[in-house]
């Protein structure tokens, strides 16, 4: 594979197309003569060459400076996930006497003895004194992940839009199934 | 206090399964049925605002229902962290009956559930209570005694709770009149003796799908659980061994023509199930475990997990198989086997579905009567723990003989004379021991 660096290490001295003193079998000659050239046209050669790699390095960065803003993009998506799984792992080992429903809400707290427990309570219901300490409610969802009570508006809107979305392809699917026709 | 929700239960959606489970036990509960019945119109409990605090399943539905039908507000949390059934719960919400449970709750939210049925829309307190296990009662006494004196009366369905309102009767913390609704005839008497018969057997089949016929079986114990199980194992074509520590029972069980002797001497016998029944303490033994035919059958339906020695079993067996959940099979060092059932608690609970509807229908319409004595009767009854007049527990039984096609038999008046006993009853003295 060719690295990056070897592109930009390649010289940019022109470079002629070999002589041959018996092309096609034919003998010529003078090679020597047939072979004289001016002095400038290498000069002017060598600059075409020079300019092209300026728009190849140009050209290349570009592109490269895109993969790199997706590379660096898909990191943190993928640190993002790992820390999401995490968190939804530890919760789902959280200690807990009834069995957990998507779509409802439940409120972790700890304990003094510092076991944390689902509790169905809210620190509301408790009438804002709850036994223990309140360390944030989650709405489990149907694919057994968990969403934080303050975005759970942000993942309303989300899944709106999924659905949106999802609508709109069918439609588009229709018409594209339609335009193939 | 934040303010209060008008329900909190696990899951509202289960409410229609749970609507279609009360409508077929519903059927089955002829007691409470009557009652709604007969007082439907007249609404005996009007202006009583029960708090109730007992296991909320489908039959603690139908009695719900039947409070409200007879006039009743109620409020309602369950008196287990784990019994509740949750469609059960969920059904009564949507019916608008407020209801605090769900199965697995921690202790703090089981106190928060039952101070929720303290005070009804409006602010107004409870003026009722129907408790069972005596939590209820206690909280009520020790955290709002303030309420106390608006309390008319309460009804306590089970021997733990009784023993509790005897105990702070006799400390003089007892505050209001209380039924003892345990001791009625139709609510001990029936579900210990035929609850039992049916669901133990029952729990032993789903657990172990054995066949009974044949094998010899023993009961330890001969009271009414004893009686049940003996019976039913009996029909099941099984010879059945008894042991005693009272002679009248032993003497009834030798009368029945169930053999009665030791627990040693029933091993050597070639016994192969074991159930006990007795209340007491360290029946069945590791000497019993090492001498037990191999792959013994072993369980119990008297008094929690000490009648059998599950302790030893867990420190001196060599392997515990879990089979499924409630069956374990532990091979001793002696290289045989025992399967113990429900980890020695209450077998017909952990391996079956407990008491079924009918059984519950007596004690539940003890439970009905007992509101209404102490609703409709204040002053009658002073603060002290009473059981139901024998009346009503003659009434209970009578409501349950239609579903079964029954035909009683009335006195005349000339015998009514010569017995010297009321032709509407009640029939029996109250030392009459059925």
């Amino acid at each position: 594979m060719t690295s990056f660096s070897e592109i930009l290490q390649v010289s940019n001295e022109a470079s002629l197309v070999e002589a041959n003193t018996n092309p096609s079998g034919v003998q010529l000659v003078n090679p020597y003569r047939t072979n004289k050239r001016n002095s400038s046209d290498l000069v002017a050669l060598a600059q075409e060459i020079q300019n092209a790699d300026k728009f190849v390095y140009a050209n290349v960065s570009n592109k490269l400076q895109v993969i790199a803003e997706q590379v660096r993009f898909l990191q943190e998506q993928a640190k993002r996930v790992l820390e999401e799984a995490k968190n939804c792992q530890t919760l789902h080992h959280v200690s807990c006497n009834f069995v957990k429903k998507p779509g409802h809400i439940y409120h972790l707290y700890k304990r003094p003895s510092g076991q944390r427990y689902f509790s169905m309570l809210s620190p509301r219901e408790w009438g804002e004194s709850p036994p223990h300490e309140f360390e944030g409610s989650f709405r489990l969802e149907q694919d057994q992940s968990w969403t934080p009570v303050e975005k759970l508006s942000e993942k309303d809107n989300d899944q709106e839009m999924i659905n949106k979305i999802l609508k709109c392809t069918d439609t588009l699917s229709i018409t594209i199934g339609t335009d193939m026709e | 206090m934040g303010e209060k929700p008008t329900y909190k239960i696990a899951d509202i959606n289960l409410a229609d399964f749970g609507r279609k489970e009360i409508v077929l036990a519903e059927k089955e509960m002829p007691g409470l049925m009557s009652l709604r019945a007969k007082y439907g119109e007249s609404k005996p409990l009007k202006g009583a605002r029960i708090a109730g605090c007992l296991h909320m399943t489908i039959q603690t539905a139908v009695l719900m229902e039947t409070l409200v039908e007879l006039g009743a507000e109620v409020q309602w949390s369950s008196c287990n962290i784990f019994s509740t059934q949750d469609h059960a719960a969920a059904a009564m919400a949507k019916a608008g009956i407020p209801v605090y449970a769900w199965k697995g709750e921690t202790d703090e939210e089981y106190i928060w559930c039952i101070e929720q049925t303290l005070f009804f829309k409006d602010g107004k307190p409870l003026n009722m209570i129907l408790d069972d296990g005596g939590d209820l009662t206690n909280l009520v006494h020790e955290k709002h005694p303030e309420l106390l004196a608006g309390i008319k009366g309460l009804s306590e369905e089970t021997t733990t709770g009784v023993h509790n309102l005897e105990k702070m009767m006799r400390q003089g913390k007892l505050k209001v009149p209380a039924f003892n609704v345990n001791d009625s005839v139709t609510k001990s008497k029936f579900d210990n003796l035929y609850g039992c018969r049916e669901s133990l057997t029952d729990g032993i089949k789903r657990a172990t799908d054995i066949m009974l016929a044949g094998k010899t079986c023993v009961v330890a114990g001969y009271g009414d659980v004893g009686k049940g199980s003996a019976k039913s194992l009996k029909a099941f074509g099984a010879r059945v061994i008894i042991t005693e520590i009272d002679p009248i029972n032993a003497l009834q069980a030798a009368m029945e023509g169930y053999q009665v002797t030791t627990m040693e001497v029933a091993i050597k016998e070639g016994a192969s199930v074991f159930v006990t029944t007795t209340g007491c303490r360290d029946i069945i033994t590791g000497e019993c475990f090492e001498t037990m035919k191999d792959d013994s059958i072993v369980c119990n339906i008297g008094h929690f997990d000490i009648e059998i020695d599950v302790k030893w079993l867990e420190e001196n067996a060599v392997e515990k198989v879990n089979i499924k959940p409630q069956v374990d099979r532990y091979t001793l060092k002696n290289g045989k086997h025992v399967i113990l059932l429900a980890e020695g608690r209450l077998v017909n609970l952990g391996c079956a579905m407990g008491h079924p509807s009918f059984v519950m229908s007596n004690s539940f319409s003890n439970q009905v009567l007992a509101q209404i004595e102490l609703w409709t009767k204040p002053g009658v009854y002073p603060v002290g723990v009473h059981v139901l007049p024998k009346k009503l527990d003659e009434e209970v039984a009578r409501l349950h003989l239609d579903h079964l096609g029954v035909k009683l038999t009335k006195l005349t008046a000339v015998q009514s004379q010569y017995l010297g006993i009321p032709q509407e009853g009640p029939f029996k003295p109250d030392y009459y021991r059925y």
